[in-house]
């Protein structure tokens, strides 16, 4: 147990300028008292002897677990002592040292670990290299874990410090082909560093072609980041861009696709124009499905954004419309609105019937706006399907269908024609039932007589049906009248045709005639539906 | 402090053994006493009289210290139990 007297004398020990006093302190680290052993090794650090440090890395060394519990044992001092160690001339404290680095990720040591990178101590050079790469990818791993801002900015600090300190022997590459260099220079550089930008400033270098030879086959995930991280960078260097475009692995391009994202800034996609090519994102690349599943957009807006010739990007849209996925087409049915020309619009219109009706909705729109030929016998099998997004693209696009333009056109359209019109105005325009019944109790009689007709047309008839029976036998227009009664031939009912029965002796000769013209409809629909009947 | 004081050297074990004396207000009685001990002893280091306890005990029992025994188990509980 330490008392205040002893407490105070080691205290002093350590102050004192009389070389004496580390006689008293060193017997003092091997105490069974812990205290007296961490004042002790306080003290004697304090000293800052080379050789007191030895002594100390010597005494950490032999028993590290229980001195690792002390809190004058912190992360600066312990950089020191094995740094002091590592420079030492007896190789089993240098082993120890090293080994001591790497467990503790001791990266203030990195200059000295340098330093043997190029010397003459071959059992140094050799353990130097492997250090080297060692406390890289340690320093890689803490910062991938760093969750907590503060600790990450603070290794971000020190991120540039640990590069710098590679950046003379990285230079001498050349001469030294110190393989882990490059690599350790990788896994913790910034693209923005100076020491990388040096390397790839030149093409031709050696170190520059280790870099992108590591960046297109090294397994270190940290070499996959640093080329990732040039996506989306206009200045780029030329050999790197040839490499982005060069690399088809899956799991390397989705990564890149989740770079770009779904929905890419004008940023990012500015930055995409620099490439004519990706040897990925072509049809004949049998891994293309793969690459692209659950991405679909996000490789959709690179091709979009880059400067892939439109031949190539039309023959890509077209695998992404033969796709099984409803996401790759719609996302390729979108693209294709920034592409106009016969191909396109032919590709279009093979797809137009897309099942996935998001898809069929976009094309349809397109085709639409750009009034191609050929449309006209597809949009008969669009309008039936029964999808609001296919109904409502062609609500939007085509407002001959809207029940409001519909009546007010009736009148001039032949009954085939308005019957086969009408069928398609209750499909598409959902406010069709309200425009009719409006219309049938306007005081206006033209209102009255087209209300009429629509509800005819459009099978609604039924729905107000009290109305029309009203408007047949009462309306002051002989018009209304009729069209009332061609209304009432459109209802299948006994009650129906009853009301018909009663008009043919009608006073006014027109309707006389009218409710014939409505039996004979009456009669033949009712046997078109009761096939056999007399 | 310089390397040399008014009355010599202040480098080596026994100005070391000075200083702690000082430091703790050693009256020169005692501080005699403890330089006997330790040369007693013959320890090349007299300040581990005030790091390590063994010395004062062995003392406390020595014959050639009975008449400081009291001192002795004085100072040993002041600065080794307290």
């Amino acid at each position: 147990m330490t008392t205040q007297f002893t407490d105070k004398t080691i205290r002093f020990l350590g102050k004192t300028e009389n070389p004496a006093a580390v006689d008293l302190l060193v017997p003092l680290l091997d105490s069974t008292d812990d205290e007296a052993r961490s004042l002790a090794f306080d003290a004697l650090y304090k000293k800052k002897d080379l050789d007191i440090y030895i002594t100390l890395f010597n005494t950490f060394a032999k028993d590290t677990e229980t001195w690792l519990r002390f809190e004058c044992v912190n992360e600066d001092r312990l950089t020191k002592l094995a740094d002091t160690a590592l420079r030492e001339k007896n190789p089993a404290i240098k082993r120890r040292a090293a080994e001591i680095i790497l467990d503790r990720k001791l990266y203030g040591t990195l200059p000295t670990v340098v330093q043997y990178l190029e010397s003459d101590d071959k059992e140094m050079m050799a353990k130097s290299r492997e250090m080297v790469l060692a406390l890289a990818d340690s320093f890689y791993k803490d910062l991938a874990e760093a969750g907590d801002p503060l600790k990450r900015r603070n290794l971000d600090g020190k991120r540039e410090w640990f590069v710098q300190q590679l950046d003379a022997p990285v230079k001498r590459f050349a001469s030294n082909k110190i393989d882990e260099l490059i690599q350790a220079l990788l896994i913790v550089a910034k693209k923005d560093f100076a020491t990388i930008k040096t390397v790839f400033a030149d093409h031709r270098s050696a170190a520059c072609a280790r870099a992108i030879e590591l960046m297109e086959t090294g397994s270190h995930g940290s070499f996959q980041r640093m080329l990732l991280s040039y996506v989306t960078d206009t200045s780029s260097p030329a050999v790197v861009d040839e490499l982005l475009a060069r690399r088809s692995d899956v799991s390397f391009v989705r990564k890149e696709l989740d770079i770009i994202g779904p929905e890419p800034s004008m940023d990012v996609r500015d930055s995409l124009k620099r490439f004519k090519s990706f040897n990925w994102l072509t049809p004949f690349n049998p891994q293309l499905a793969e690459i692209i599943a659950g991405k679909e957009l996000e490789a959709i807006q690179l091709l979009m954004a880059s400067s892939i010739p439109k031949q190539n990007i039309i023959s890509i849209l077209r695998f992404f419309l033969e796709q099984k996925s409803p996401a790759a087409r719609r996302s390729a049915a979108d693209a294709s609105r920034k592409l106009v020309g016969d191909e396109i619009n032919k590709l279009l219109l093979d797809h137009v019937n897309d099942p996935d009706a998001g898809t069929a909705a976009i094309i349809f729109r397109i085709l639409k706006s750009r009034a191609v030929p050929g449309l006209d016998p597809l949009f008969s099998v669009l309008v039936e399907r029964p999808e609001p997004e296919i109904r409502q693209a062609i609500y939007d696009t085509v407002p001959e269908l809207h029940a409001e333009s519909f009546a007010s056109r009736i009148g001039s359209l032949p009954i085939d024609t308005a019957k086969k019109l009408g069928r398609y105005v209750r499909l598409i325009d959902p406010n069709t039932a309200k425009i009719i019944g409006d219309d049938i109790v306007s005081p206006i009689p033209v209102r009255r007589y087209s209300a009429c007709a629509v509800a005819g047309a459009t099978g609604f008839a039924e729905m107000f049906k009290d109305r029309i029976i009203e408007i047949a036998d009462k309306d002051d227009e002989t018009n209304v009248r009729i069209a009332a009664l061609q209304a009432l031939s459109t209802i299948i009912t006994r009650e129906a045709l009853d009301v018909i029965k009663a008009f043919l002796n009608d006073r006014t000769i027109d309707i006389r005639d009218a409710a014939n013209v409505a039996l004979r409809n009456w009669m033949e629909t009712y046997q078109a539906q009761n096939p056999g009947t007399a | 402090m310089g390397a040399f004081g008014i009355f010599g050297p202040r480098t080596g074990h026994k100005a070391l053994f000075y200083e702690i004396c000082s430091l703790h207000n050693i009256d020169s009685k005692t501080r005699s006493l403890l330089h006997k001990i330790m040369d007693k002893y013959k320890s090349d280091h007299p300040g581990l009289i005030f790091i390590d306890d063994k010395y004062l005990r062995k003392a406390i029992d020595d014959e050639d210290f009975r008449s400081s025994s009291e001192l002795l188990q004085e100072l040993r509980q002041k600065w080794f139990q307290e």
